[in-house]
């Protein structure tokens, strides 16, 4: 239906600031993919230049292979002939009007008579369970009714493509449930392309079909979100996914490289290329005595964190503090001695650029 | 050449893309129309300090548009300069300073005693003492010379005069009444200054340094005095500007003595016929109008440091006054009641008496407001009835209207230009000329807008004597705030509602009908009301460009008073007053903004 | 940041430098004489035929006429001339500084309203309004004949004495014998006068006096009984210089003046220079004003109002009609109604309280000098704002 791709997109502000910088992406009709990244990495700034909101500053543009902007070309289709959806971060609903005339006012713009309207109107509130608040004005509503008038005054014109700019971040987290369930769930009964924007890892691995991890103004990884948290592509993506963080230890770092050199022995055949070696929480196990794996390490026991589900251990090793996520309520004090042991295909070994090296 | 093929490819899609967002076109627009409006003006004004001016040259027989330093020597340097400039000039720095004595020290007293005691009734008191700065500022003068008059001016006695005690010269004119009035006028800035600083200083300080054994005398020294520094130093700033600033006060009350200030002096070189000199005096006014702002902005920036410290748990401890409630509470009222009830009480009261001041039944009349003819005034009638005053009322309507509007609109263009291209030049240039009007006293900009438009330049012809001309000049001066409002609107609404309809489709004239005016209406009503009511009772910016046909209410009053017409007078005073009074109740109203702090906030 | 500032700088400056033939655009140019289609032809001098009947229907057609005037009066006179002609007159009551301004503006914009003008500043005419053509001496050639012939180049229209005068009731006699007495301490602060600054009038006055050695001369000699010492040159500015220090009080109009000097009820009143118009409200205001009778070596000046067409304007028929108008019959509300005014034409009959005719009249008075006036008026006025105004 719709297949969106981006070549070379650049976007500066100001002689300084590079939001985005020599973008390759190619987003496929139907999916659902999600643009990751730390604050201020150039997530929106490429989505309002796929809306067309902002003018990039090279490179091209397509959808389904027509021609949206082209530096080169001096092609710059206005984002009012794009026909895309776009839901802000803040929602963006106009205060003056009601939920009704929020949501058919696209449908307006595109001259579609009164009645056809009004239907169409009723159906989309229907679909996202608000038509009881057609009346309203939007300080009248919950930031949850709010997020979904926003959404419902898209998805009245049908778009083929949706951007969604983190239209989460300002609701509950028992609503941002709901509502990522609800998003699902329309994903998969419209079947139209999303570009997702979050910051929010656990969002995009449990959304998209895809999660590209942006960083800097470039993508770093483009994915689906299991092969993202298993094989990170690099160092970056691999510290910004997964919570709490995976431990890394590094061959430069002073605390850390006795450690490093103890992982040394277990892949003799990379021991030259691996800078960093990196281990998820939950991959590393704890006992009391020395255990039995290939790879054991002494470590201190500070303080531990129970999440309800999970425990979140902090250790001391060397002078550093690393992290266990534990099934089970651990039952040691604090400044006990413990071992810590992992298995060797559970390691993620990265090279001196940060990029991944696949175990052999 | 690449580049140039480049650069022109990315014009033409510019230009492809201007009818989906021409902010960038209007932006332009906006600038030049700026640029023509009020830079050029202020250009013109400085050219002609150096050149020889039509009417001058009647008269010093020095040929049109010749260069010369004529004016420069005569205003500085002649051994006229005494009287035309120097004299004008020291006396308004001692006006002004005179102002500020009086009218700084009764502010901030007035202030103390509503934010910082236990006053009772202080809510009300509070509303009150900004009444005086609602009225115009020449109020007080043509309530003053009612009273002083003597028979130095001609024309009707003044009341006590008529009540037997002949007010002596220095008393009726010159120098004090000037200050007295001009104080009654400005004292409620210092009023709303120190009471927001009073206000926004937290009571915990003082007694963290009770606490900490500071003695009452030391805490004021060490604590209060410091703290309240930035708004003493505003309020002088601002003091001195309205002083340089006001015609209608040093005109009505000085000129009978020959007591001139700079607004006054200007425009006597003006109607006296060489506007060369004029040209000078103006630019000196401009020049101080500058420093004063600039000032102002170096101590804000300065004293920047200090306004962090109003925390969140801030409390407000209100000293018992005691024993002194009573004399405060009388004192209070005194002040209110000389501030603004006497003098108001005195216009509507003259209006009432043929001879003002003679308190028999025979000499009270209503002619003065309905009469068809008035036996001491040949030719004239009635408020409602006169020609002059209808006439007048009419032209201060439609000219204060339409400036009003047309500042709203181009206040908020600005506003939107300057949101949407953020960080361009288009947008600092806008920011800097439209506040440009604020640097220049209204007299000055006046005169620099008469010589400019007066001329026909291009296809725009000579404005001279127009209505127009009065309107242009009026929504140009206010444009500083109409545009600051306007940026906080846009910066307030943001860009994403009107970007959330482009994504919907809607072309840029849909988005502005349908989006952006309709969530500035509330602004917009408010930068159009606030200027319809500035504009009904301007008097400075319009003395110069008035001229029979389109003369205003309030430049009507001193036509009025200059033939002795004291009653009619009065009652076009009263009249404004009430006009302004209906507007400011309504603004509130609709808009629920509170005026007195809207006038006071500055630029 | 800073990049950003400079880039404005330079912006702006573009756009100042952008704007700077805009400014230097306004040109003043001297518009040609033209004769315009539809105006009757008739000169100045009256050598051409003139047919008051083809003058008046051509008036009619233009229906209206536009008039500033110094005087109000000129509304009197428009509401009689309109009921004669059916001829609406738009008369506005305007000093004679605006009254140039005007001329000027609207000649130099090639947009002219106004038609007719009555004016008293006569140096100002004769040195520039005249000869740079931007208004238009017509008399009227039937009446031309009987108006001397100093009276029709530039018309007057009107003449008024303004004189010094005083209040009958606080003093028996007239108290200003000589001129010289106004600059005895003893008149400190008690002479009331119409800003001379704003009066071009008064500055012409005054720049005569000065070209007059030769009258104070026989005046200061007939006062202090020995001549004054001062040199032919120096007289003149001698006299004006104590003049103007012995505290003249300015006042806005000459209507304050008398109405101030006249007040009834008063012990020592200020005397006052004013025209002597002002002594017909002695009735209506009951004021106590008279002539300073006998003064040495004139009570005054005798002060002329011009009329005059402007150049290209919209309504010249009617313009000329009018100045037909108000030195005939028109002159009523001038010179008639009341006291104190005299019709150049001596055919008007004068009112019977203006203690003369004219010609009984001119020998009190100065005759202003416009070329005199026209060279001497900024050092008087300079004079005057250099002594006038120390306390
Ligand atoms: N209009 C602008 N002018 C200047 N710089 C901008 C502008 N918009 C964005 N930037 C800069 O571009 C970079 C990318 O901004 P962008 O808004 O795309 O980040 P983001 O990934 O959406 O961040 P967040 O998660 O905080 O929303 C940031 O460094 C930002 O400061
Ligand atoms: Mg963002």
């Amino acid at each position: 239906m719709a297949e969106i791709v981006l070549k070379n997109i650049r976007k500066t502000f100001g002689p300084s600031v590079v939001a985005v910088d020599d973008l390759n992406l190619t987003i496929q009709s139907g999916s659902f993919v999600s643009l990751l990244g730390p604050s201020g990495c150039g997530k929106t700034t490429t989505l309002r230049m796929i809306a067309g909101l902002d003018t990039p500053d090279g490179g091209e543009l397509y959808l389904d292979g027509k021609l949206l902007f082209s530096e080169s070309e001096g092609c710059m289709v206005p984002t009012e002939k794009r026909g895309m959806g776009l839901v802000f971060q803040s929602y963006a609903l106009w205060p003056h009007m009601t939920v009704a005339q929020n949501v058919s006012f696209g449908l307006e713009m595109r001259g579609m008579p009164k009645e056809a309207r009004r239907k169409r109107v009723q159906e989309v509130l229907e679909l996202l369970h608000i038509d009881t608040l057609q009346n309203r004005y939007p300080s009248e509503l919950s930031g949850g009714q709010q997020q979904r008038v926003a959404l419902a005054r898209m998805l009245a014109i049908n778009p083929d493509v949706l951007l969604l700019d983190e239209p989460l971040s300002n609701l509950d987290a028992k609503l941002r449930l709901e509502m990522r369930t609800e998003l699902k769930r329309l994903h998969q009964t419209l079947k139209n392309t999303i570009l997702y924007v979050t910051h929010d890892q656990l969002e995009a691995m449990t959304l998209s079909t895809h999660v590209a991890v942006m960083h800097n103004g470039r993508i770093l990884q483009y994915a689906p979100p299991l092969t993202i948290y298993r094989f990170p592509a690099d160092l970056t993506v691999a510290a910004f996914v997964g919570s709490p963080p995976m431990n890394f230890f590094s061959r430069s770092e002073n605390e850390g490289s006795d450690v490093f050199r103890s992982f040394l022995p277990l892949f003799p055949g990379l021991a030259e290329r691996v800078h960093t070696v990196g281990v998820r929480p939950e991959d590393l196990y704890l006992s009391p005595t020395p255990p039995l794996d290939p790879w054991s390490y002494p470590a201190i026991f500070e303080t531990v964190l129970p999440t309800g589900s999970d425990w979140i251990v902090s250790l001391r090793v060397h002078k550093r503090t690393i992290f266990l996520v534990l099934r089970e309520e651990p039952r040691i004090k604090p400044g006990e001695q413990v071992w810590i042991s992992t298995r060797t295909e559970k390691l993620h070994l990265f090279d001196t650029q940060q990029k991944r090296i696949e175990s052999p | 050449m690449k580049g140039q093929g480049m650069r022109i490819r990315r014009l033409v899609t510019e230009l492809r893309l201007l009818p989906y967002d021409p902010t960038k076109v209007i932006g332009f627009l906006l600038c030049a129309a700026l640029a023509y409006l009020i830079l050029a003006p202020v250009l013109a004004l400085l050219l002609d300090t150096v050149r020889v001016n039509l009417r001058d040259s009647a008269t010093i027989g020095i040929p049109t548009g010749t260069f010369t330093t004529y004016f420069l020597q005569r205003t500085f340097l002649s051994r006229v300069s005494e009287v035309l400039f120097w004299k004008p000039f020291w006396q308004t720095l001692f006006v002004a300073g005179a102002v500020c004595g009086i009218a700084i020290p009764m502010g901030a007293l007035f202030a103390w005693l509503v934010v910082r005691t236990d006053l009772p009734g202080s809510k009300l008191v509070s509303r009150l003492m900004v009444v005086p700065y609602m009225i115009p500022s020449w109020t007080f003068a043509v309530a003053w010379i009612s009273v002083f008059k003597n028979r130095r001016l001609g024309g009707l006695a003044g009341m006590l005069e008529t009540m037997g005690f002949v007010p002596p010269d220095w008393l009726a004119y010159g120098a004090l009444p000037i200050i007295v009035c001009e104080s009654l006028h400005v004292f409620p800035f210092a009023f709303l200054l120190f009471g927001n600083a009073l206000r926004s200083m937290d009571s915990q300080l003082e007694e963290s340094a009770r606490v900490l054994g500071a003695s009452s005398f030391t805490i004021s020294r060490r604590i209060v005095l410091p703290l309240l520094k930035p708004a003493l130093l505003s309020s002088f700033l601002l003091t001195f500007s309205r002083v340089l600033g006001s015609f209608g006060t040093p005109y009505i009350l000085g000129s009978g003595v020959k007591y001139y200030l700079l607004p006054t002096a200007l425009y006597n070189s003006y109607k006296v016929g060489s506007p060369g000199v004029a040209a000078v005096i103006a630019c000196v006014t401009v020049l101080m109008g500058v420093s004063l702002v600039a000032l102002d902005m170096f101590f804000v920036r300065e004293y920047r440091r200090f306004i962090t410290l109003g925390g969140k748990g801030a409390i407000l401890r209100k000293s018992p006054l005691g024993g002194l409630t009573l004399p405060a509470l009388f004192f209070t009222l005194i002040a209110l009641g000389i501030t603004v009830l006497i003098p108001l009480g005195t216009l509507v009261l003259t209006t009432f008496m043929h001879r003002p001041g003679l308190f028999t039944v025979e000499n009270f009349t209503l002619d003065y407001w309905i009469g068809a003819t008035i036996p001491a005034m040949v030719g004239q009638k009635g408020f409602f009835l006169n020609p002059d005053i209808l006439r007048s009322l009419k032209n201060s309507v439609w000219v204060a209207g339409s400036a009003s509007l047309l500042c709203g609109f181009l206040g908020m263009l600005v506003g939107y230009v300057v949101v949407r291209l953020p960080k361009s030049r288009v947008a600092a240039y806008l920011r800097q000329v439209s506040f440009l009007p604020y640097l220049v006293p209204s007299i000055g900009f006046a005169a620099a807008s008469l010589s400019f438009f007066a001329v026909p330049r291009g296809p725009i012809p000579s404005l001279y004597g127009s209505m127009f001309l009065l309107v242009l000049v009026m929504s140009l001066k206010y444009l500083p705030f109409a545009s600051r409002s306007g940026i906080t609107a846009m910066m307030q609404m943001g860009n994403e509602p009107e970007e959330a309809a482009r994504v919907c489709g809607a072309g840029w004239l849909r988005r502005m009908g349908r989006i952006v005016l309709p969530l500035q209406k509330h602004a917009l009503l408010t930068g159009v009301l606030l200027p319809l009511i500035s504009g009904m009772k301007e008097q400075s910016l319009v003395i110069m460009l008035a001229t029979p046909g389109t003369e205003l209410m309030t430049t009507q009053i001193l036509r009025f008073i200059d033939y002795g017409y004291t009653q009619l007078a009065n009652a076009t005073v009263v009249g404004i007053v009430g006009i302004i009074f209906i507007l400011t109740l309504s603004m509130e109203r609709l808009t629920g903004a509170n005026l007195a702090t809207g006038f006071a906030s500055r630029g | 940041m800073k990049g950003i500032g400079k880039k404005a700088h330079l912006f702006v400056w573009a756009l100042l430098i952008l704007t700077i033939p805009l400014i230097a655009g306004g040109k003043q140019e001297v518009p040609k004489p033209e004769t315009r289609k539809g105006e009757i032809p008739a000169g100045a001098g009256g050598q051409e035929s003139f047919d008051l009947n083809a003058l008046i229907q051509a008036a009619q057609k233009e229906g209206e006429v536009v008039a500033y005037f110094t005087s109000s009066r000129i509304k009197d006179v428009g509401t009689a001339f309109e009921k004669k002609y059916g001829i609406k007159v738009k008369g506005t009551k305007m000093g004679d500084p605006e009254q140039a301004e005007r001329v000027i503006r609207e000649v130099d914009s090639k947009n002219v309203l106004v038609d007719v003008i009555g004016f008293e500043d006569g140096a100002l005419l004769e040195g520039k309004l005249i000869p740079e053509g931007y208004v238009v001496n017509w008399v009227p050639p039937d009446i031309a004949p009987s108006l001397s012939p100093e009276d029709r180049n530039p018309l007057v229209f009107l003449w008024q004495p303004r004189i010094f005068g005083y209040n009958f009731e606080s003093y028996k006699e007239p108290p200003i014998k000589n001129i010289w007495q106004l600059t005895e301490p003893a008149w400190k602060g008690k002479i009331l006068i119409r800003d001379p600054a704003q009066t071009p009038a008064n500055l012409a006055f005054f720049a005569n006096i000065a070209t007059n050695p030769k009258l104070l001369e026989e005046a200061y000699r007939s006062y202090y009984g020995k001549p004054s010492g001062i040199s032919e040159k120096d007289i003149g500015w001698e006299f004006l210089k104590r003049l103007f220090q012995n505290e003249l009080i300015v006042m806005r109009s000459d209507e304050d003046v008398g109405d101030a000097v006249g007040a009834a009820g008063q012990k020592e009143a200020p005397i006052g220079f004013y025209t002597l118009t002002k002594q017909r409200d002695n009735k209506a205001k009951n004021l106590k004003l008279a002539t300073m009778k006998g003064m040495v070596p004139f009570m005054g000046y005798a002060l002329p109002t011009y009329a005059l067409m402007v150049k290209n304007c919209p309504h010249p028929n009617a313009a000329k009609l009018l100045i037909h108008y108000i030195l005939s019959e028109g002159h009523v509300p001038w010179t008639a109604r009341d006291m104190g005014a005299f019709s150049p034409n001596p055919k008007a009959p004068p009112h019977p309280d203006n203690e003369g005719t004219w010609t009984d009249w001119q020998k009190r008075l100065l005759r202003i000098d416009n070329k005199v006036a026209l060279k001497l008026r900024q050092e008087v006025l300079d004079l005057w704002l250099e002594y006038g105004h120390k306390k």
